[in-house]
């Protein structure tokens, strides 16, 4: 669970500093067009969007990870 | 091969996929795929009643907004629901709409069509438009341009979402990367696969895999 909330923090933090760089950014959630305010806003009240992101989150880096592996010599 | 694409716009997300729809046309253009556009006010259930009820349409494409019983129209209603599902009888079906394959996709499949779809809600980045686009087209190039099998397409397909999302990782992008992922975990190709359907366990079986964790 810690781990969990700690991922999320750094998932909160890129979303803040992309509201820095890109202000026009959006998440088209479905019928939802979401800023990234928005978005951290949902990652605390909408559980299963939290758990997806979490989900792909480790899915994604396991795929980084074995990329790296089969690139070792 | 003849052809329905039905495009409304009235939002920020079809705002979008209004254009990502227009790469969808100009394929069926350069592969003499003949298509009719339905787009924003021509975007209404009885337009798209009146064009699938005509002789010789194989395909039916539609982007966008969906539900699991329901793809929209340019007025916010069905276009197609449960009770004129059946003029896609022996059509395929090509839609980014949300969660429509979950039940829509099944029904259809039911009664001998194809769908392309999604069974939750899909989800893209304004920062990486380019990106979904080519993801999201991908399968109606491989199947219907390349004339793939419904199974080779969606293998491919689901491999363009995982590579673009990986690239999107490199480029820093990583609520892009994770919405492409995302997106690419939940299309389904009815009958490239069959539907699955979760069987719904009693209040007992829920308690018992509770336990045993």
């Amino acid at each position: 669970m810690n781990q969990e909330n700690e991922l999320i923090a750094e998932i909160k933090e890129t979303l803040t500093r992309l509201t820095a760089s890109n202000p026009t950014w959006r998440l088209m959630l479905g019928p939802e067009s979401l800023t990234a305010p928005e978005v951290i806003a949902k990652l605390d009240k909408d559980r299963k969007f939290r758990e997806v992101i979490i989900k792909h989150y480790f899915g994604l880096a396991i795929q980084i990870e074995q990329r790296a592996r089969e690139k070792l010599p | 091969m003849k052809g329905i694409l039905i495009r409304p716009r009235f939002d920020d997300p079809t705002k979008y996929t209004f254009d990502f729809a227009a790469e969808i046309l100009a394929w069926c253009r350069q592969a003499g795929i003949s298509v009719v556009e339905l787009a924003e006010t021509e975007a209404i259930r009885s337009r798209v009643e009146e064009e699938l009820a005509k002789e010789g349409v194989d395909l039916f494409i539609h982007y966008d907004h969906g539900n699991e019983d329901a793809l929209i129209g340019q007025d916010k209603n069905a276009v197609i629901d449960a009770d004129n599902c059946q003029l896609l009888k022996g059509k395929e079906v090509y839609t980014l709409a949300c969660l429509s394959a979950k039940n829509l996709g099944a029904r259809v499949w039911r009664i001998g069509g194809k769908y392309w779809g999604y069974v939750d809600v899909v989800s893209f980045t304004t920062d990486a438009l380019p990106e979904f686009r080519r993801a999201f087209n991908s399968g109606f190039l491989f199947r219907f341009v390349e004339g793939d099998t419904p199974q080779n397409a969606l293998s491919r397909a689901k491999s363009v979402f995982d590579q673009l999302s990986l690239e999107l990782v490199d480029d820093g992008k990583t609520m892009a990367a994770l919405a492409m992922r995302y997106d690419g975990d939940i299309l389904v190709y009815y009958n490239g696969h069959k539907p699955t359907t979760k069987k719904k366990l009693g209040p007992f079986c829920l308690l018992w895999r509770r336990l045993r964790r």
